[in-house]
C-alpha cells in the first residue's frame, strides 16, 4: 500500500511571473523524483493570475498533473504525479 | 586618499588597477547582457513574459535561471521521449487489432482516403495488398467509393457515428458502421468503418 503522500508547500504570494515560474521550475526540479514516485504533492500558493497558467503549464509538460483552486485572495496549486493518462 | 595610493602605489599601478576593474566590469556587464537574452529565450520557449526590466544585473549573475531552465527543459524532454514510446506500443496494439479482427475494418481520413484497412476488409473490397508480417499495407491514394464513401460523408458531416445497413459492395450485402476519430478542435480527421455480412436477406 503506497503511503500517504507529503505536502510541501512553496509560497510565492507577492512575487509576479516570470520571477514565480522560475522559483516554482527551481523547487518541481529539486522534488520531481519524489512527485514521481507518489511519495510528494507539491502545493504552489500564488496571487498571480499569469502564474495560473505559465506554472501549470510547465508541470503538465512534465507529466504532472496540476489542479488550481481559487481560494478568493490568492489561487492554490496542487502538483502531482500524471502518469500517462492511457 | 587617492594621493597616499598614488605615493604608496605610483600613478602608473593605480592607472592599471582602474583600467583593469573597467574591464571587470564591462565584462560583467556583457555576461548579464548574455544572460538576460537567453534566459529570456528560454522563458519564451517556456511561454511565460520575459524578465522583468528591474531584474538588476546582480541578481541575474547570481541567481541560476539558465541552468534551472535547462532541467526543466531536460525533465519535459524525457516525458516527450517516454509517451512517444507510450504512443509507439499503443499504435502497434491498435493496428495488431485491426489486423486479427474477424470483422473487415478500414480506417479513413476525412476526404475518404483509405489509411488502415485488414485482410479482410481488402478482401471485400477487391483490392491488392502488400503483406508486410501481420500487418497489410493498402495501396496510397485508394480513395474509397460508393456506400462506404457515403459513410465517410455521413460521418464527416455530423460528427457522429452512423450505421448504414444492407448496402452493397462488390455485390456482396453488408451492415456498414462507423465512428469518427476527432482532434481536439472536435474535427472529424479519421473514421473507423467496419463491415459486417448482412443477416437480412
Amino acid at each position: 500500500m503506497m503511503p500517504e503522500p507529503e505536502y510541501r508547500t512553496i509560497d510565492l504570494r507577492g512575487q509576479v511571473c516570470p520571477g514565480t515560474l522560475l522559483a516554482a521550475l527551481r523547487e518541481i526540479n529539486n522534488g520531481i523524483a519524489g512527485i514521481r514516485e507518489g511519495l510528494q504533492v507539491m502545493v504552489v500558493l500564488t496571487d498571480n493570475r499569469d502564474s495560473c497558467v505559465t506554472i501549470p503549464g510547465a508541470a503538465t509538460n512534465m507529466g504532472l498533473k496540476v489542479t488550481v483552486r481559487d481560494e478568493g485572495s490568492y489561487y492554490r496549486m496542487e502538483l502531482r504525479d500524471g502518469g500517462f493518462g492511457i | 586618499m587617492g594621493s597616499i595610493v598614488n605615493k604608496w602605489w605610483g600613478e602608473s599601478a593605480t592607472e592599471r588597477l582602474k583600467a583593469d576593474n573597467r574591464e571587470l566590469q564591462e565584462n560583467a556587464d556583457r555576461r548579464a547582457v548574455y544572460i538576460r537574452k537567453k534566459t529570456n529565450q528560454l522563458l519564451a520557449v517556456m511561454g511565460t513574459l520575459p524578465l522583468r526590466s528591474d531584474e538588476s544585473d546582480k541578481n541575474l549573475l547570481e541567481s541560476d535561471h539558465i541552468g534551472v531552465m535547462a532541467e526543466s527543459l531536460q525533465h519535459i524532454i524525457d516525458q516527450k521521449k517516454q509517451l512517444d514510446e507510450v504512443f509507439r506500443k499503443t499504435r502497434e496494439e491498435l493496428l495488431t487489432v485491426l489486423s486479427m479482427s474477424a470483422v473487415a475494418m478500414l480506417i479513413c481520413d476525412d476526404s475518404q482516403r483509405g489509411v488502415h484497412c485488414n485482410r479482410q476488409m481488402a478482401e471485400l473490397l477487391g483490392i491488392e495488398v502488400a503483406v508486410a508480417g501481420e500487418r497489410i499495407e493498402i495501396p496510397s491514394g485508394l480513395v474509397v467509393q460508393g456506400a462506404l464513401a457515403d459513410a465517410c460523408r455521413k460521418i464527416v458531416e455530423t460528427r457522429r457515428p452512423a450505421r448504414m445497413e444492407q448496402q452493397t459492395i462488390n455485390g456482396r450485402l453488408v451492415d456498414l458502421a462507423g465512428v469518427p476519430v476527432k482532434n481536439q478542435h472536435g474535427e472529424v480527421i479519421r473514421i473507423v468503418l467496419t463491415a459486417a455480412l448482412s443477416e437480412k436477406v
